[in-house]
């Protein structure tokens, strides 16, 4: 990418200064995904790339996104994500910066190992899944993999009581800051754990999170997944959730957004042991010039194996949002039962929607079914509202809430699922609506 | 109470209410029928304003303000209901919540605070057993699943907790068997009184058995063109509509 050097000038600038600062398994990690990142650059041309189809990535290179070197702030405004009344561990990131003054409980718990990923790799426990899940191949992975400050590595024993763990991003700083969070989950057989990642911005500041975790589930195990996404409107954030599901595994899953200027989620799931089941729900609520594209892939790779998608996309002003689902059945993965659904509400004529589930099936005894819907809100339904006294604003907030709620309420922690309520609520766009 | 003059609307051009004249009296029960097509529901619905109608010529003036210049959010506050015909599914709507920020709706309006949760909750439990209306059906999202009879009921439930002035009701009786009937117009008879008024859009004479009004009018071809006592509608059930055309 010789012609491109200028472009990633910044980015090999922070490559130099974290292989200068880290010794050990980290540095040959980091240099291979480095190789690769070079091999790959930034998914920018899209022409015949199918997974980047619809999302244009170049404005990235527009600017120069730095990390912060040092941990600038621990004076954040006090957000957290009100959750797990039980068992609780809350981990404090800032630009990657474990912040200890602001993480509780990480040692406090038996069975339940947390390090950072540099720790875990030089103490040899976190080889066996770090960067095996993510591929290097994803641009956005492997600059990451190149990258990532200390990154978190959990790994929860099988004896382990039920735990919820709240893991809390914040970008800081001024503007053009870059952040690169990375996560590496282990549970061991049978063990149960509830994860909330959440992102958020401490600044105003166009910044950049490429942010990779990777989730290995062990046999009969159970994680209760949510990907809170809050960074400003004038951030980038570039997501990208590896889970690897063995055998009698279940991975549930819920992603909410509301931020970023642009924005990708992505989430691949391989069900790579019979009887493991995962149910991804998502909600998208886009404004102004926000472009949001959620990209699911799902591998049933074993029999017997369940996969639920369920997304809805709330889009106004001149927004976009993208939903791609690609659930692949392979020939040995009989009694598959694969559901995906994407529904959305428009809210305005420039608001634009490209909503693709697709199935790939090879084995012949399966249940699947796909379906996406784009409606704009029901004349009748708000003439019906109207009629009973309500005004139109009140009416179409009354049906927009309830579309999200749907999502909302997969949530079974009362205090998380009140605080996603109270946030989707209070974002709930003002619309004109054209009722003729 | 309403006194609506020479009204006129069209639906997509085509002209549907053709010269309406009427008159309704506090503590009135009028009763419209005529057949399929006559522009009864087209009549409940220009008076409830619902948008796809327009009105081309006349004036409906209701407690002395003229509703046509209202928005329908306006008309229901001033103390118009419409029983709708079909009544519309609000997907994930609680009802709890939609029948509260519809009374409070009419409560500000007149004046009066907004409920608390627990007066609203005490004013909902008066009027489901008032009109004997399945308890969990307000427990659930505003008529999404019910059936028709269900929907029907949850029309009366609402007249009765929004206690309108005016109650008009679009062909409530269609598609209910009798239990349901008489649900439908024993909430209806314990709803009227010398302060307000009712008007009973159908298509056939069976409601009239357990609502009778004062007053019935023949509808055809967008004009009322006969108006007598409750023994009109008997004589249409007798002679069929036939005897209005000809």
């Amino acid at each position: 990418m010789s012609e491109m050097d200028l472009k990633y000038e910044c980015y090999e600038k922070d490559y130099e200064l974290i292989t200068q600062n880290s010794v050990g398994i980290a540095n040959n990690v980091r240099s291979n995904a480095w190789a690769a990142f070079v091999e790959s650059g930034m998914p920018v041309a899209r022409k015949g790339n199918e997974k980047w189809k619809y999302t244009n990535v170049n404005s990235i290179l527009e600017k120069t996104f730095r990390k912060n070197a040092k941990q600038l702030s621990s004076e954040i405004s006090a957000t957290s994500i009100p959750c797990g009344s039980t068992a609780h561990i809350k981990i404090v990131l800032l630009d990657g910066h474990l912040s200890d003054d602001l993480s509780s409980n990480m040692k406090a718990f038996e069975g339940i190992t947390i390090t950072t990923i540099q720790e875990g790799l030089d103490a040899g426990n976190a080889n066996k899944h770090f960067a095996k899940h993510a591929s290097l191949k994803d641009g956005f992975v492997s600059l990451n993999t190149a990258l990532f400050n200390e990154g978190i590595s959990v790994e929860v024993d099988s004896t382990t009581e039920p735990i919820t763990l709240e893991l809390l991003h914040f970008t800081t700083g001024n503007d053009g800051v870059a952040n690169y969070p990375r996560l590496l989950v282990n549970l061991k057989e049978n063990s149960n754990v509830t994860l909330i990642e959440g992102f958020f911005s401490n600044n105003d500041g166009e910044h950049f999170t490429d942010a990779v975790t990777e989730i290995v589930l062990d046999p009969g195990s159970r994680m209760v997944h949510s990907r809170v996404m809050l960074e400003n409107l004038d951030s980038v954030h570039m997501g990208t959730t590896n889970v690897y599901q063995s055998s009698d595994s279940e991975f549930k899953s819920a992603s909410f957004s509301k931020g970023s200027k642009l924005a990708r989620n992505e989430m691949s799931i391989l069900l790579d042991g019979p009887g493991s089941s995962c149910d991804l729900a998502g909600l998208y609520l886009t404004v102004d010039d926000q472009h949001v594209d959620n990209l699911i892939n799902i591998d049933h790779a074993k029999p017997n194996c369940t996969s639920n998608i369920k997304y809805k996309g709330i889009l106004d002003g001149n927004s976009r949002a993208i939903f791609g689902g690609e659930v692949i059945v392979r020939k040995d993965a009989q009694k598959t039962n694969a559901l995906q659904s994407d529904k959305n509400l428009v809210l305005s004529d420039g608001a634009e929607i490209d909503s693709k589930p697709s199935l790939w099936i090879y084995a012949d005894d399966v249940q699947c079914g796909h379906g996406a819907t784009a409606g704009s809100i029901n004349g009748d339904t708000v003439f019906y509202m109207k009629s009973r006294g309500l005004d139109e604003r009140t009416a179409s907030r009354f049906l927009i809430h309830a579309f999200a709620r749907e999502i909302i309420e997969t949530i079974d922690d009362p205090d998380f699922m009140q605080y996603l309520d109270d946030m989707y609520e209070s974002s709930i766009p003002d619309v004109t609506l054209n009722l003729g | 109470m309403i006194e609506v003059k020479d009204l006129k609307a069209n639906i997509e051009e085509k002209e549907i209410l053709k010269g309406i004249n009427l008159i309704i009296n506090p503590g009135e029960v009028h009763a419209i029928m005529g057949p399929n097509g006559s522009g009864k529901s087209t009549l409940a619905n220009v008076i409830a304003g619902r948008p796809e109608y327009t009105v081309t010529s006349g004036s409906v003036q209701f407690e002395k303000q003229e509703l046509l210049a209202l928005e329908p959010e306006d008309r229901a506050r001033a103390g118009v209901f419409l029983a709708f015909q079909y009544p519309t599914e609000l997907p994930g709507v609680r009802a709890w919540q939609f029948l509260k920020a519809a009374v409070d709706a009419i409560r500000v309006h007149n004046g009066d605070p907004e409920y608390t949760a627990r007066e609203f909750d005490l004013r909902l439990k008066e009027c489901v057993a008032e009109v004997s209306i399945d308890p969990e059906l307000v427990k659930r999202n505003v008529n999404e699943g019910f059936s028709g009879g269900e929907k029907k009921r949850n029309e009366i439930l609402q007249m009765t907790l929004l206690n309108p002035k005016l109650a008009i009701l679009d062909e409530t009786d269609s598609g209910l068997d009798i239990d349901a009937l008489k649900i439908v117009a024993d909430g209806v008879n314990n709803f009227r009184n010398e302060n307000n008024a009712v008007l009973v859009v159908t298509h056939y004479q069976r409601l009239l058995n357990y609502i009778v009004p004062d007053k019935v009018h023949v509808l055809f071809d967008g004009r009322i063109v006969q108006s007598g006592g409750p023994e009109l509608a008997l004589e249409l059930e007798a002679k069929g509509y036939d005897w209005v055309k000809n």
